[in-house]
């Protein structure tokens, strides 16, 4: 007997459907069956008017992603399972059943201005070692295939328009490359860089296995310490001071440090809250007694470096 | 009465987006012109996308390596049938291209911290290719930020459907239709660019994207352009065989994986030994290609319809990025196929498979074709690789070419000045031929025809050819042509992302193109290069040496033989094999 493949797929025509509706599809399995073969197989004998996309089969258009069972991912990359549902990408208008339209995504992704110089190289090949390049090829091999911006919780809460992962990624490739001159600090701040809750969902389902979290959030964030600026580069720099100077964490005295007294001020109602519920810490108060050894394990101030 | 379409005015239409189309968009959006870029499928796709990026120039670091060289190793690859005009100007300017691209900002590899890392190839004599870390979908990327940074816009998922000439003959612009919406779309162009070559999907097994059915070839031919050389297609030796939709897709090359892998047939015979015992499995892919196709065709293949990989006698180390070089392609192995296959532990089963269009469109040295107008580049294009080509020598063909036709397109359309109407009754019959694959009812679904063309393709102008398969397959895809795409119908109405529709109009092209290709393949008595006939299996320099030319006479394929360019290196030292 031959084995079957269940699979249900999400049909929507938004010219002619007024609703969205669930067609059910039995696919004779065979070993070693990808997504996109199944898909292929409806095409060629079930039922040519399902639309969905592919093109290039190699991870390299980023243009085939679905859910399925609802994960992302690109049906050249992912396994056939006994049953499947499959679903467009969220987030995306729908031109009709899986294929959606991405423009409005990628649009925002390519906005990320490209390498841009000082000047014109004067020699080229431009001195850079191998190794650099390597480093700078990482965040370089995203596709943008939109798996991440899928399962990502902050572009859920906040909307892509306001978290985009790959976004994230290509300003990564730019600011990590010393040629660059563009103010990458500032782009990955108004990308909302520090909303990322690091949670690796978007590694778990990145076709090319990029460590998100690590080459791109984190390296942005090191960038951002390193200028001090900016909002996220200031609460590090205003916990760590604080925890050097009294030993612990200490909300108030970071909010003074990183906003200044004046935004401090505008929080009063809710440090007035605090205080009526004996949660409010001063910010003036003693470091704690044994702060010398938590300032030998956290190591010396910028200034007495 | 005018039909329901949309007209989009620009200076010069690039037809295509891959590094050709979007290299000739940067050079004629610095020129200041308006570019318009057609690409059927989104951003980033063709075939430079998938491709493993290398890149041949002469840079003269290393000993030996001169323009001169590279010159004569493109010509003897070819087997003499290149034109060696536009050789030189790939040799000339491929160097200067691969500085622009770094100066766009593509990161290529170094062995010092100014010296790009150069690597060898088959036919190389020296180590010539630079890389982009084996992949070039970001060289892809930093073209499009580039070509949109001055001013390019690209519209995705468009098709277009036909070039459409003026009463004096030049191309003045091509339908489309926009494959998300289903509108009809005149884009009137001052000058434009074909730069749609791929047709692997023309053979049933394929290493090409889903879109490469050879739609610039069919426009091309329709509008009166001069195709050479179309019996010339590359195939490779390793492709996927399964899983069926990566069916095609490369597996990596022979030589890649080290220096004792083995090539068997399903009775675990090591077959290379009849076809080239010399040279075995470190043969050039043309002749492995062949080995393989022959063992299958006569039946010495696996159950699947391959041939194996015997890679444990290699050693290979297992690492993080697998045992061969490229990491992509272990990845997809992996996932596809296991881990074990993977670090080459286990065998590995392999197809041989279409990869280049070795032919095109006839161009001169401004990449003009023979229609005023009209440019080519990138495989569009023809003649710089004749019989066979040298690997490294397709991507920075799309470079060279594709920064010439963008710099003589943009001068052609800057001297057009007067304004052309539509012409509607022309836009109209397009329109009307586009659609009419909406009134069959019954019949043949498109994707039935293009399974016909794909496996006549295969089995008789594949690898290996003979005149009696060639007569039976241009009867069977004319049989096609009469009695089948008429009684095409769709399964769906919709006109929105409709690839049915799609499909029927890539049938179209397709039929065109192959019956191009088989007549072509029948006119050439010999075997020279990727084009091999059982029938006439020696080379013939005698009568040979020609570059094949395909005109649209009324309708009717014309086929003539026209003397080769031969400015710098004459063919009397041409050996049986080059």
């Amino acid at each position: 007997m031959v084995k079957e493949i269940t699979v249900s797929i999400f049909r929507y025509d938004p010219e002619s459907d007024k609703h969205p509706s669930y067609q059910t599809y039995s696919v004779p399995s065979k070993e070693r069956m990808l997504v996109g073969d199944v898909l292929e197989y409806i095409h060629e004998n079930l039922d040519g008017s399902l639309a969905y996309r592919w093109e290039c089969r190699m991870r390299l258009c980023g243009g085939c992603t679905i859910l399925i069972n609802g994960k992302p991912g690109l049906i050249c990359r992912e396994q056939a399972e006994p049953s499947m549902t499959l679903e467009p990408l969220p987030f995306l208008p729908i031109v009709r059943d899986l294929v959606v339209d991405r423009k409005s995504l990628l649009d925002k992704i390519y906005s990320v201005p490209p390498l841009t110089r000082q000047k014109s190289p004067v020699r080229l090949p431009e001195p850079i070692a191998h190794e650099v390049i390597l480093g700078l090829r990482v965040p370089r091999q995203c596709v943008q295939c939109l798996a991440c911006v899928a399962v990502c919780p902050a572009t859920e809460v906040l909307t892509a328009d306001l978290f985009l992962p790959p976004k994230l990624i290509q300003i990564a490739g730019f600011a990590i490359d010393d040629r660059d001159t563009v103010d990458r600090v500032q782009e990955s701040e108004e990308s909302n860089l520090f909303d990322c809750a690091c949670c690796h969902a978007c590694e778990e389902v990145c076709p090319h296995e990029i460590n998100i979290s690590e080459k791109v959030i984190t390296a942005l964030r090191n960038k951002t310490y390193e200028h001090g600026i900016g909002r996220g580069g200031r609460y590090i720099k205003a916990f760590y001071d604080t925890l050097q100077a009294k030993g612990k964490v200490n909300a108030s005295g970071i909010l003074l440090r990183s906003q200044g007294y004046l935004r401090a001020i505008m929080k009063a109602p809710q440090g007035i809250r605090l205080i009526a519920r004996g949660k409010f810490v001063s910010p003036f108060g003693k470091p704690i007694p044994d702060i010398e050894d938590i300032r030998t394990i956290i190591g010396p101030t910028e200034q007495e470096k | 009465m005018r039909r329901d379409y949309t007209t989009i005015a620009t200076d010069v239409l690039i037809i295509g987006a891959g590094a050709a189309g979007l290299r000739a968009a940067v050079e004629a959006g610095r020129k200041g012109v308006k570019v318009i870029i057609l690409n059927k499928a989104s951003f980033p796709s063709g075939s430079s996308n998938i491709s493993g990026g290398n890149m041949q120039a002469s840079f003269g670091w290393v000993a030996g390596d001169t323009k001169e060289n590279h010159f004569r190793d493109t010509v003897l690859s070819s087997k003499y049938l290149c034109d060696q005009s536009l050789v030189e100007i790939l040799v000339e300017e491929a160097a200067q291209r691969i500085f622009d691209l770094e100066e766009f900002g593509v990161l290529f590899s170094r062995t010092t911290p100014d010296r790009y890392a150069q690597t060898m190839g088959g036919g190389f004599t020296v180590p010539r290719s630079v890389m982009v870390g084996g992949r070039c979908d970001d060289v892809l990327r930093v073209l499009y930020k580039t070509a949109t940074g001055y001013g390019a816009r690209m519209y995705e998922q468009v098709m277009a459907t036909d070039l459409l000439r003026n009463q004096d003959g030049a191309v003045i612009g091509a339908t489309a239709i926009d494959i998300v919406t289903g509108n009809f779309m005149f884009f009137k162009a001052r000058s434009t660019i074909l730069a749609n070559g791929p047709c692997g999907r023309l053979f049933k097994i394929t290493a090409n994207t889903r879109s490469a059915t050879g739609d610039g070839f069919a426009m091309a031919y329709r509008c009166g352009a001069k195709l050479v050389n179309m019996e010339f297609m590359l195939f490779l030796p390793l492709g996927f065989i399964y899983p069926e939709f990566m069916k095609g897709v490369v597996l990596g090359e022979l030589s890649s994986f080290g220096e004792n892998t083995k090539a068997l047939n399903v009775l675990g015979e090591r077959f290379m030994q009849k076809y080239a015992p010399e040279t075995m499995e470190k043969s050039t892919r043309d002749i492995s290609s062949r080995a393989s196709y022959l063992e299958i065709m006569e039946g010495r293949g696996t159950p699947s319809g391959g041939i194996i990989i015997d890679n444990s006698m290699n050693n290979l180390k297992e690492s993080e990025n697998g045992p061969v070089r490229n990491v992509s392609y272990y990845r997809i192995i992996r996932d596809c196929l296991g881990g074990d296959t993977a670090n080459m532990k286990d065998l590995l089963e392999a197809t041989p498979t279409a990869l280049y269009c070795l032919g095109g469109i006839k161009i001169n040295k401004r990449c003009e074709t023979s229609v005023p107008g009209l440019y080519a580049a990138g495989e569009a294009e023809a003649n710089l690789h004749g019989a066979n080509r040298l690997a490294g020598n397709s991507v920075i063909e799309t470079q060279v070419f594709g920064t010439r036709a963008g710099y003589y397109a943009a001068d052609y359309a800057a001297g057009v000045t007067t304004p052309t109407p539509d012409p509607v009754e022309l836009i109209n019959h397009e329109y009307e031929q586009s659609r009419s694959a909406f009134d069959g009812r019954s019949g043949f679904k498109p994707i039935q025809l293009k399974k016909e063309i794909q496996d006549i393709m295969w089995n008789k102008v594949g690898i290996v050819r003979n005149g009696e398969g060639l007569i039976a397959a241009i009867r069977e895809l004319e049989g096609i042509r009469q009695d089948k795409m008429p009684a095409l119908y769709l399964s769906s109405a919709s006109k929105r992302y409709n690839y049915e529709w799609v499909e029927a109009m890539e049938v179209d092209n397709m039929i065109t193109v192959t019956e191009i290709m088989s007549r072509c393949a029948l006119m050439r008595q010999e075997s020279r290069g990727a084009h091999y006939r059982s029938d006439f299996s020696e080379t013939d320099n005698a009568n040979g040496l020609y570059e094949s030319m395909t005109l649209n006479q009324n309708g009717t394929v014309q086929l003539s033989k026209e003397p080769l360019n031969t400015s710098k290196m004459i063919p009397e030292d041409a050996g049986p094999d080059g």
